[in-house]
């Protein structure tokens, strides 16, 4: 987990690669949920 | 089908390319400056990636989102609560969290606007502009699927 973080913002410091990590996390699972949304709106659930 | 074009342009289009448009202006004015070293300084400082370099793509991604949620109220108020409801919470809840981040992020953390500009490297050297792009968009999908579901 600390590694991905810090491969992903080599410029953070600590523990706030962790946050930014938990960020991209939550906004990975916001996308998704928000795509099948579309998708459902679309396929007119 | 004209107003459907209007709305996108109006909400989606325009919150992002009227800034560009404003850095637009700020360069030609700065080709002015009769001074060589003053108008290099001047255009060095006016480049497209100051816009965004910071996150500043958060804000908008945030009212994107509300905005999302305004019209969703509409929406069920019209066509009552739809099955993909809870989706649509855990999409605002992370793309507000995600957005709110960066966008701060970048307002506490300047990222120093570096001479030579990559785009292997923009995720390494802009990452607070690199992630609120890409959540930005998605919010600006959210929004559009309420907003027209609302219709």
């Amino acid at each position: 987990m600390t590694t991905i973080a810090h491969r992903l913002f080599p410029r953070a410091h600590g523990k706030e690669a962790i946050v930014a990590l938990s960020a991209v996390i939550a906004g990975g699972i916001g996308s998704v949920a928000a795509l099948a949304t579309v998708v459902l709106i679309i396929l007119g659930h | 089908m004209l107003e459907d074009i209007m709305w996108l342009f109006i909400n989606l289009v325009l919150p992002v390319t009227a800034p560009i448009l404003g850095m637009w202006l700020e360069i030609v004015s700065a080709r002015n400056i009769r001074d060589d070293a003053e108008r290099l300084e001047a255009l060095r400082r006016r480049r497209i990636v100051m816009l965004f370099k910071d996150g500043q793509l958060g804000w908008v991604g945030l009212l994107m989102c509300f905005a999302a949620v305004s019209d969703m109220l509409d929406g069920i108020r019209k066509h009552g609560l739809p099955v993909w409801a809870p989706l649509v919470v855990v999409a605002l809840l992370g793309l507000v969290y995600t957005s709110g981040y960066f966008a701060t992020k970048g307002a506490v953390d300047t990222a120093e606007a570096l001479d030579d500009f990559a785009w292997r490297r923009f995720p390494e050297d802009y990452p607070s502009a690199f992630y609120t792009i890409i959540f930005t968009l998605i919010s600006a999908v959210l929004f559009a699927g309420t907003h027209f579901w609302a219709k």
